[in-house]
């Protein structure tokens, strides 16, 4: 679900003729890596850990890559260039804990002039200098800039693709319609170069496109996904009303041999918790949430360690959502916590 | 006929002094409208001792007042020398006779020459001040010297209200007020009747003997003559003593 | 030392003032009056050049760099993904920008209509939140972003706060307006967040202008970004080498050194006259200082007698001019301040010189200017007081005593060759090529000739009076006013100097535009020979198509139609935008050079304006490169014409070959002869059902005598204040003359006493001096109108040329010299007169005690 950044553009969602997302689709690959201009808005989201190749002491660093497409339906014929209804938007954002808190990028623009386009077919999506593509060896590669720092990173498959909910349909709220096409790609192995310099760690993808996403009560959403230390894979979500009670919840666990489980609303209980005040925007986040879900009748409980508590992200000035999405460790796995809507309810 | 004019004249006590004014050989002409040069004077001596009340007369265009100038250092002579206190005049430049004249010589003009916008008081400080004196000792000074001109608590009044005698006696006062040594007058009685004449003239000896200043009179007045320790003759010449 | 003297300084300067209070504020005045008059014309200036700034800098968002198209059809946009791609460059953003209308637009020199002319842009949004985050709008709600203002949607427009003030519209109202000669309804969605108080402008997506404009495929502009530490120059060179050539490269600076050229020579030319008027105060300062110091010199013998040192007295003279010149000062830049106010209220910021439409001034108070002008009040000053000074200074205290009167000498001939000297330098100077294209050598050379008039003033009236002198007058008032300026003509320059210095600069100026006008005059009738003109006002972008043309030369009625294309074309980066003319049927110009030779093989004929050829050095006969419609074409110069109305260049083009060169088939513009017989309303009103009437707001019909009337009613009002500063100077001069004149009669109280005493009337004298007066009048006017004619010759074959870059030919306004002089003459004698009664009332017995 996730996925805040194009909340940027969801104002503008007209009663336009999207696609709808039915559940029994069955997801065809790579087809679905690429595109789905269709469909309103839709994100590639790569979010790990990353250190030194060459000094496996040195401290872990989290490094977030994320390129959204929307669609901005237009009435009539156009005779302009300009008149297209594509609109890609990229963020990249690194969490070093020297630093303590985040630098980050962003880059918009409208689809065309071969400026910016995101592809059907393939993973291929691009704005201005930054790229994220499925090679001919299967890796994926991401190359962003961020603060003066190039990330040029390739991503290696250890294990297959995840399909979350019913093979891909993934339902965010009490209503059949309010949910999305999702699928992760956990444990993907690092290799590439930040700023020149060497680096390894493990990431992972989150694919979803969707039409319509959020129920009217909601105002926000909690996501975590961890690579397990032991091979396994842990989505958790929930989506939130005003009064912080989960209006639906849901997410997966995948071992290391590939048994997945998905999990029912009832099935995963979050609690907000581990509060830290942001002292730019002055918003109140829970950092340190209490989380459990049931898994094979037991409710397992994890607890949540951000690398640092700073990992706010403020793309306001540039037309996106003030939001919390920081690396995080649990015993026996790390991975990326996101918190959204703390601050003002999200509009989707 | 050439009595030596540059003895001292009188004041036997102070025969022993330096003389105030000295000068010797002064010779002078003026360009005429012909172009041609007319001599005034030439082999001029003179010598005045400390007290010393000279007055000197002749014809008029004979050069008294040019003398005068000369004497103060406002014009030069073609031929002689000047010496005041001591120092030729001929040996300094402007600025030194300026501020020699300033603390050596008081003068009393014909005209009065009072300037009309400052009041008593500032009329007769301006040497002081001039010569560096600072403002209030200045004015007080100046106020004690308009008392002995009988101009006492007027200090603060205009020339404008003044009458003839009146503005003469802010001149003296201008002209003592720094004690200097020597007192150059230009027919200073020449605007007034005869016995205001007469009082500024007891008033200008009295005030120059009480400061023990030696004074040079250039006068057409007998009285003013009469008054003087010595009267002395101007003419091409030079000057000639008169008997008193 | 200089304790010593300031103490007595300071008595003998607080005496003077409280004895010739009068006289010492009319010096203070004369120099408030230049400061004032240089500071408001500064202060006007900077705010109208600071507030058009601003609006052009907010049309342009505040990019790092700009690439534009020189011409308003704009460039091929397929430039823009190339420059974003450069390396150094951190965004590009594309910008389709056109001139625009709402409402009917006022006609020039009509009372304001219910329209406005605006600046309409077409932006990606999300291009131009990184280049030009003030062309972004925000909505109603407040939140500024493509979350809450998507730009891009369609039929929503963000208005500028100074264009929402000026339709008086709210967001959510429809704005109906004009572009492209097309009409366009759009619902306001919000206000531009950064665009300033001043510009009118208006912001639309990109797609949708280029839909709604039919620019497809075509911007005005690319806004760039420099990426973080990226060398400009670099950049610069890389930009230049993908330009094609009807594309160049524009910097911040170079925008601004085009507005500043815009207005450039006017503000620099307002300027040296509001200077002129110090100048003139300078003069006075230097005859009331020359005359007090006359009436002093008495007061400095004793002085020196009593031990005052020469430089004491030079001293006291000057800190008299220092006060003079700071008490003027400080109270100049009050009056400045103030004058600018109301001339920025009641004229505009361009004091109607035409140049800053659209922008509203804003004064402020700077301090370096204030500073600037205040010191150049007290050089003035202190100017005015060091010659009198000086010359007191020299003379010698045992003769000054003596106390002869004003110190005159009949047989003394005042010598001329200073002024000869001074008159021959300024001569040179004038002629002298500008510098930083300005006329400064010339201004100098106006200011030494000024000068020289004014020290020739003494030999040049007493060879005037010279014959009558010789004569003398059998009646005794004339005889004595004769002889009195026959002897001193120094005194006669002193009462002189302002008002010399002042008729000339009036009568330089009055010829000037004089000439000017009757120029002006003489090309409208030449470049208006048709009955009827139309004009579409902000089309450029698009004006009258085929069909529509069409439709006009089908009213009955017509003899025949004209039609015109205009366009501006920018040929250089820091240069204001030149025009091209694309005329139909022959070219009605007065032409000033022209060739007869045929235009070469592969060229198309061009003619080009006067300023064209000054300011780009095309010369008739040659061929030159110009780039129309992206491609370079070869023109040949066949013709120079007088152009009046485009101060920056333009070229014509017959019609069909721009239609060839560019596939432009539209008109903005056509003149219409009409049938014999046929009624000019009725065939206007025809005409004007004929038109589309998405363009009716901007179309705007003329006839030639009213265009005529309208452009000398334009032409008279942005010289309007050029006329108020001549004003000025001249009754500057005027109280110059006053105050010096009975200065001299109070002086000379002694003279009239034993006049009186020897059995002169009462009468007699008061005519004595009216003739004098008169006589001064005289020999000012003649001096005054002699050197302004030279100074007018300088103005109209040099300033003008060298500033403007056109030519006039020189006209007289006899009748206005002759009053002029009229004026003067009776003005001096009855100042005289005036000074006269009073002195005269005083009392000559009191003249013959007074001591001074």
């Amino acid at each position: 679900m996730r996925r805040r950044a194009l909340m940027l553009l969801a104002p503008l969602l007209l009663a336009a003729d999207f696609a709808p997302v039915r559940p029994g689709v069955a997801l065809r690959f790579p087809a679905d890596h690429g595109a789905h201009p269709a469909f309103r808005t839709e994100w590639w989201y790569v979010t790990g850990w990353l250190r030194p190749a060459a000094v496996t002491s040195a401290p872990a660093s989290g490094t977030q890559i994320t390129f959204f497409r929307t669609r901005v339906p237009r009435a009539g014929t156009s005779g302009s260039r300009f008149a297209t209804e594509q609109v890609i938007f990229a963020h990249a954002a690194i969490a070093d804990p020297a630093t303590g808190r985040l630098r980050h990028a962003t880059r918009i623009a409208r689809s065309g002039f071969g400026l910016a386009q995101a592809r059907e077919g393939d993973l291929d999506v691009a704005v201005d200098d930054w790229r994220l593509w499925r090679g001919r060896d299967g890796r994926l590669h991401a190359h962003v800039v961020v603060a003066g720092e190039a990330l040029d990173l390739a991503f290696t498959p250890t294990q297959p693709l995840l399909l979350q909910g019913r093979g891909g349909y993934s339902q965010k709220g009490p209503s059949p319609s309010e949910a999305s096409h999702y699928y992760s790609w956990p444990q993907l192995r690092i290799s590439g170069a930040r700023a020149g310099k060497p680096v390894a760690g493990t990431a992972w993808l989150d694919r979803e496109w969707s039409s319509t996403l959020l129920n009217p009560r909601a105002v926000g959403w909690d996501w975590l996904g961890l690579n397990l230390d032991d091979g396994g894979a842990l989505t958790l979500f929930r989506v939130r009303d005003r009064q912080g009670q989960a209006v639906w919840a849901g997410g997966s666990h995948r071992d290391a041999r590939g048994k997945t489980v998905v999990f029912q609303p009832d099935e995963v209980d979050w609690r907000a918790a581990g509060w830290w005040r942001s002292p730019r925007s002055g918003a109140r986040w829970p950092v340190g949430p209490q989380v459990r879900y049931r898994l094979n009748n037991q409710w397992q409980r994890i607890e949540i360690k951000p690398l640092m508590p700073d990992q706010e992200l403020d793309s306001r000035t540039g037309g996106g959502p003030l939001y919390w999405e920081g690396a995080v460790t649990v015993p026996g796995g790390r991975g990326y916590l996101e918190l959204t809507g703390y601050a003002a309810p999200l509009r989707m | 006929m050439h009595p030596d004019m540059s003895q001292p004249i009188a004041a036997p006590a102070a025969a022993t002094a330096a003389p105030v004014l000295r000068a010797q050989g002064l010779a002078k002409s003026v360009s005429t409208a012909g172009g041609q040069r007319r001599q005034l004077f030439a082999g001029v001596d003179l010598a005045l001792m400390p007290g010393d009340v000279v007055a000197i007369t002749g014809e008029s265009g004979v050069g008294k007042s040019t003398l005068l100038n000369i004497l103060a250092g406002l014009d030069q002579p073609d031929a002689g020398t000047v010496m005041i206190g001591g120092a030729a005049l001929a040996g300094l430049d402007e600025a030194a006779v300026t501020a020699l004249r300033c603390r050596a010589i008081g003068f009393v003009f014909q005209a009065f020459h009072v300037l009309p916008h400052l009041d008593l008081a500032r009329n007769v400080a301006l040497p002081l001040v001039l010569a560096g004196m600072a403002q209030a000792p200045a004015l007080a000074a100046a106020q004690a010297m308009l008392d002995q001109v009988g101009l006492g608590g007027r200090g603060g009044d205009h020339p404008a209200v003044l009458s003839g005698g009146e503005l003469q006696r802010v001149a003296i006062a201008r002209a003592l007020v720094h004690r200097p040594p020597l007192v150059l007058a230009d027919e200073p009685t020449g605007n007034l009747d005869p016995e205001t004449a007469r009082r500024i003239l007891d008033l200008l000896l009295a005030s120059a003997g009480a400061a023990g200043s030696a004074v040079l009179i250039v006068t057409h007045s007998e009285a003013v003559a009469a008054a003087a320790h010595a009267t002395l003759c101007l003419s091409a010449a030079g000057l000639t003593r008169r008997a008193a | 030392m200089a304790g010593v003297v300031s103490v007595a300084t300071g008595w003998l300067l607080a005496g003077e003032w409280r004895a010739q209070p009068l006289r010492m504020a009319l010096a203070v005045l004369a120099i408030a009056v230049g400061v004032a008059l240089g500071f408001a014309v500064h202060l006007v200036n900077s705010a109208a050049l600071g507030s058009f700034g601003r609006a052009m800098a907010s049309v342009q968002g505040r990019a790092d760099l700009s690439v534009r198209a020189v011409a308003a059809t704009g460039m091929d946009e397929m430039l823009y993904p190339r420059l974003a791609r450069l390396p150094g460059i951190a965004a590009a953003s594309p910008v389709v920008e056109v001139a625009a209308s709402w409402g009917a637009l006022a006609r020039p020199g009509s009372p304001p209509a219910a329209g406005g002319r605006f600046t309409l842009i077409g932006t990606d949004f999300l291009r131009a939140m990184r280049v030009t985050p003030g062309l972004i709008g925000i909505s109603a709600a407040g939140l500024s972003g493509v979350g809450t203002a998507p730009g891009w949607l369609q039929g929503r427009i963000w208005l500028s706060p100074a264009l929402l003030g000026a339709t008086g519209l709210k967001p959510g109202a429809h704005f109906r307006f004009t572009a492209a000669g097309r009409g366009h309804d759009l619902i306001i969605a919000g206000r531009l967040a950064g665009s300033g108080t001043e510009a009118r402008l208006a912001v639309i997506d990109i797609a949708e202008a280029q839909d709604r404009l039919g620019q497809w495929g075509r911007v005005q502009r690319i806004d760039l970004k420099l990426a973080e530490g990226a060398d400009t120059a670099a950049v610069s060179a890389r930009i230049g080498a993908l330009l094609p050539p009807d594309a160049l490269l524009a910097t911040p600076d170079g925008e601004a050194s085009r507005a500043d050229a815009l207005s450039r020579a006017y503000r620099v030319n307002l300027g040296m006259l509001a200077l002129v008027a110090l100048l003139t105060g300078g003069f006075l300062v230097w005859s009331a200082q020359s005359l007090s110091v006359a009436r002093r010199r008495p007061q400095f013998a004793l002085l020196a007698v009593l031990g005052l040192p020469r430089r004491g007295l030079v001293g006291q003279l000057l800190i008299e001019g220092l006060i003079l010149g700071l008490a003027g000062a400080a109270i100049g830049l009050v009056l400045g301040h103030a004058l600018a106010d109301l001339a920025v209220n009641r004229f505009g910021g361009d004091l109607g010189g035409g140049y800053f439409a659209g922008a509203q001034a804003r004064l402020a108070f700077p301090p370096l200017a204030a500073l600037a002008f205040a010191g150049l009040g007290l050089v003035t000053a202190l100017a005015g007081s060091l010659v009198p000074a000086l010359a007191a200074a020299r003379v010698p205290p045992a003769l000054a005593l003596k106390g002869l009167g004003d110190g005159l000498d009949p047989g003394r001939r005042p010598r001329a060759w200073p002024g000869l000297a001074l008159l021959a330098a300024g001569t040179g100077l004038a002629m002298a090529p500008p510098l930083a294209g300005l006329p400064i050598l010339a201004y100098a050379g106006m200011a030494l000739l000024l000068a020289g008039g004014v020290a020739l003033m003494p030999a040049l009236a007493r060879a005037l009076l010279a014959p009558l002198a010789r004569i003398g007058s059998a009646w005794l008032p004339l005889d004595l006013a004769i002889r009195r300026l026959w002897g001193a003509p120094q005194a006669a320059s002193l009462a002189l100097s302002g008002i010399v210095a002042s008729t000339a600069l009036m009568v330089a100026m009055a010829v000037m535009v004089a000439s000017f006008r009757q120029s002006v005059d003489d090309w409208l009738v030449a470049v208006l020979p048709s009955d009827l003109y139309l004009h579409l006002e902000a089309a450029e972008a698009g004006g009258l198509a085929p069909a529509d043309q069409a439709r006009l030369a089908a009213v009955p009625g017509l003899a025949g139609m004209r039609p015109q294309r205009v366009l501006s074309l920018r040929l250089a980066a820091g240069q204001p935008a030149v025009s091209l003319m694309a005329q139909g049927g022959h070219a009605a110009v007065p032409l000033l050079r022209r060739t007869t030779a045929p235009a070469p093989a592969g060229t198309t004929p061009a003619l080009i304006s006067e300023p064209m050829a000054w300011l780009y050095g095309w010369q008739v006969g040659e061929v030159r490169t110009l780039a129309i419609a992206g491609r370079p074409q070869r023109l040949h110069v066949a013709g120079v014409w007088r152009d009046y109305a485009r101060q920056f260049g333009a070229i014509i083009l017959p019609l069909a070959d721009y239609r060839r060169l560019t596939g432009d088939q539209t008109i903005t513009d056509a003149a219409f002869d009409l049938a014999p017989g046929a009624d000019a309303g009725r065939v206007e009103a025809a005409l004007a059902a004929a038109l589309p009437p998405a363009v009716a707001g901007q179309a705007q019909f003329g006839r030639p005598g009213e265009m005529r009337r309208v452009a000398l009613q334009i032409f008279d009002r942005s010289f309007a204040v050029t006329y108020a500063l001549e004003a000025i100077a001249i009754i500057i001069g005027l109280v110059g003359v006053a105050t010096s004149f009975s200065a001299q009669v109070l002086a000379r109280l002694r003279e009239f006493g034993m006049l009186r005493h020897i059995g002169v009337g009462r009468r007699q004298l008061l005519w004595m001096l009216a003739l004098e007066g008169a006589g001064l009048g005289l020999v000012g006017a003649v001096a005054g109108v002699a050197l302004g004619l030279g100074l007018a010759l300088v103005l109209v074959a040099v300033v003008n040329p060298q500033s403007f870059h056109w030519t006039m030919d020189l006209a007289l306004p006899w009748p206005l010299l002759a009053g002029l002089a009229a004026a003067l003459v009776a003005c001096a004698a009855g100042t005289a007169v005036v000074a006269g009664r009073r002195a005269l009332g005083q009392g000559p017995l009191l003249a013959v005690r007074a001591d001074w």
